[in-house]
């Protein structure tokens, strides 16, 4: 399969990246199309949020996502990934965004998804990602984000205190934040920690500006960042070092406009589209956190995007969460 | 091929069409147990995210259709694929698995041979599939399960370890040297170096957990806690030597003891700085340094030991073990070889070139930053 890089002054691509989105539905030859099928649900939320920040909300069939994704909720009130796929957290926050993005939570049974989600709640403070027991910080800001969305944090079977507690435990002497207590500091296990605190109000419990500088060594000589120390540059870190910063108020402290060519050079000319770097073949999940990270750096055009929960503002501000941060 | 297995698993999962059949699981059923057990095998090769098929792989087991350690001898097999050493659902999976084998692992650690067992598998992924974040979590979890009997007894405040349950985790150490030395730029290890180490620190490196005053497990080291540590010891008039001086020590301290781990401290901050010299521009090992910069002020600030390390009735010495005066000293060693190099006409190959030397400069100023910055702090009245 040909690709090619974008030229050396590049702009966004925004036509053909709508193109891109609109026919992933239809690779059904592709041996990724099938290796991804337990993560539909997930993609559908990326192609969603991209193509609402692009301007372009009608260029999929909302009754049919809406059709889709009630197909994929289970009696216990969680969504599996896919038609018949089991329940899982990660999947049931991907199709509430997805639902409330197109306003139409009114489609599905919201009391039980939130006692899915408080079924996965642990004494420890954690959430699990299904009912077998994984644990990862990554799960609670799922849990949270999702009850945040659908303003059900006051339920009485949870308690958010102890989640703090546990979230303290994972924040390591760097600053960052791992997967569980001592895991190593990883830029996406700092957006999740950093997101859930700030939903819950606990920001003081983060060194910002350590944190902060830490996040800012992210960033490459190319304009690109990493996750971790010595690791190679990816457009989805785009996404979870900015909005980290932008939630601890220090987007200034990332070349703004190294980043963005970084994240222009990384999409496809040809079939739309952005990969994890330049001159690497695209796909839905880049596309979408390349276009958040072009939309907090604020380019023209874009979308403004909610940095707490990857959605776009308008739609929290409608649901009325955007003051509360 | 996917395709066929997840068609063979959904209409497996799914019940029978029979008009006389109640709604039974398909795991009581033996052909569909049959056909469940084929396809996942098929998906978890392929894809062990797919939580469809991993989670009916622990229901076999627990319905006793697969075997739980034959089942772990299949996650090494699928593990050998570098693509699935990614998996976050392969590791739980396994973990999983040790988990139900070994039911009481909540209140008995595991047996130090099972663990040194499996932190084999995790060495052979991180040497297939380096960073990978999972298989070092999962390695994590496994020195903790060494670590737990080592903790009690350090944090009730007896320090005889009469079974020898340090020496795995000692190895564990030694092991995560030897990969450091061969694998320069891999974070990874050295933050579970760290682990180790904070493991063998015990009680001397954690701190009591600020939200619920519980003694945890867990490192919690701040800015703030350090502040006030280090205003406390002021206030107690407790000096130190300098870090060089507790390796010139005749004793041997006792394992376990605050003047054993003040002696680890110091031979990993010699074993860094050394590193870093011979390996210049590599940014892990600059922030291995910060670690093990920022542990040594930690146990310099300890109060309830008055001395510790070297000569610290001498009046001249430092009073502290590591401090910004000895970092930036540091550095200027560093850049002074980089001159005393870029100026060799005995042997060019010696001297660095200009991008390295600019980045070692680069990380040398961004460490100097980290240590001021660690002492930039205001000190609060201390948190509820």
């Amino acid at each position: 399969m040909s690709h090619s890089p974008a030229p050396s002054s590049p702009e966004l691509l925004l036509d053909q990246h709508v193109k891109y989105i609109k026919e992933l539905d239809t690779k059904k030859n592709d041996l990724e199309y099938w290796l991804t099928e337990h993560l539909r649900v997930n993609g559908l939320y990326w192609g969603t949020t991209a193509l609402h920040l692009l301007g372009r909300p009608e260029a999929l069939d909302h009754d049919q996502i809406v059709e889709y994704l009630v197909k994929c909720q289970h009696d216990n009130g969680g969504f599996g990934g896919h038609i018949d796929h089991d329940p899982h957290i990660l999947s049931t926050l991907s199709a509430v965004q997805v639902l409330i993005t197109y306003d139409r939570l009114d489609a599905i049974n919201v009391d039980r998804v939130v006692d899915y989600i408080t079924s996965l709640h642990n004494p420890d403070g954690t959430f699990s990602g299904d009912a077998w027991g994984e644990t990862d910080t990554r799960f609670i800001f799922c849990a949270l984000n999702c009850l945040s969305l659908l303003k059900r944090l006051d339920d009485k079977r949870l308690n958010l205190d102890k989640t703090i507690e546990y979230i303290v435990r994972c924040r390591n002497f760097d600053g960052g934040f791992g997967s569980a207590p001592g895991g190593e500091s990883h830029a996406a296990q700092v957006y999740v920690c950093v997101g859930s605190l700030t939903i819950l109000g606990a920001q003081q419990h983060i060194d910002a500006d350590q944190l902060g500088w830490w996040l800012s060594e992210r960033q490459l000589k190319n304009g690109g960042l990493n996750g971790r120390p010595e690791k190679l540059e990816d457009v989805c870190y785009s996404w979870w070092v900015l909005s980290s910063l932008s939630m601890l108020k220090r987007v200034h402290w990332i070349d703004g406009a190294k980043l963005t060519k970084f994240i222009l050079e990384a999409q496809d000319t040809e079939t739309g589209g952005i990969s994890d770097r330049p001159g690497n073949l695209p796909d839905v999940f880049h596309t979408n956190f390349g276009i958040c990270g072009l939309s907090l750096l604020g380019y023209p055009g874009l979308v403004v995007v909610d940095p707490i929960y990857c959605m776009p503002r308008h739609v929290i501000q409608r649901i009325g969460l955007a003051d509360k941060h | 091929m996917p395709y066929a297995a997840y068609a063979e698993l959904k209409s497996a999962i799914r019940p029978t069409i029979s008009s006389d059949s109640t709604d039974q699981p398909w795991w009581k059923d033996q052909d569909r147990t049959r056909r469940m057990i084929g396809a996942t095998s098929c998906i978890m090769m392929l894809c062990p995210d797919s939580f469809m098929a991993v989670n009916a792989r622990k229901q076999l087991v627990l319905e006793g259709h697969l075997d739980a350690d034959q089942e772990i001898k299949y996650l090494d097999m699928i593990l050998t694929f570098p693509r699935n050493c990614k998996s976050s659902g392969a590791w739980h999976h396994r973990k999983w698995l040790l988990c139900y084998i070994y039911k009481d692992h909540a209140t008995v650690p595991l047996d130090p041979t099972i663990v040194e067992e499996q932190l084999r598998v995790c060495h052979q992924a991180a040497e297939r599939y380096p960073k990978c974040y999972y298989a070092w979590t999962m390695r994590h979890w496994l020195v903790e399960q060494l670590g737990k009997r080592w903790w009690q007894a350090s944090t009730d405040g007896s320090e005889t370890v009469a079974d020898g349950s340090l020496e795995p985790l000692e190895r564990e150490l030694d092991r995560m040297r030897s990969h450091m030395n061969q694998n320069i730029s891999d974070h990874s290890t050295q933050q579970h170096l760290q682990q180790c180490m904070l493991q063998l620190g015990g009680r001397w490196v954690v701190q009591q957990a600020p939200v619920t005053g519980e003694k945890d497990m867990v490192l919690q080291w701040s800015r703030k806690e350090l502040a006030r540590r280090r205003k406390r010891k002021q206030e107690l008039g407790i000096s130190r030597g300098p870090v060089h001086s507790v390796l010139q020590t005749r004793d041997t301290p006792r394992k376990g003891s605050y003047a054993w781990v003040v002696h680890l401290w110091a031979t990993e901050l010699e074993r860094i700085r050394g590193l870093i010299e011979s390996y210049p521009g590599h940014e892990s090992l600059w922030y291995h340094l910060r670690f093990v910069y920022y542990g040594l002020r930690w146990l310099d600030s300890e109060t309830s030991v008055p001395f510790g390390g070297g000569d610290a009735m001498d009046t001249e010495v430092k009073a502290e073990f590591v401090s910004q005066a000895t970092e930036d000293a540091y550095v200027q060693t560093i850049i002074r070889g980089h001159e005393t190099t870029a100026s060799a006409e005995t042997d060019p190959a010696s001297a660095l070139d200009i991008d390295t030397r600019e980045l070692q400069s680069r990380l040398c100023k961004h460490y100097l930053l980290f240590v001021s910055h660690l002492d930039d702090v205001e000190v609060d009245m201390p948190e509820k």
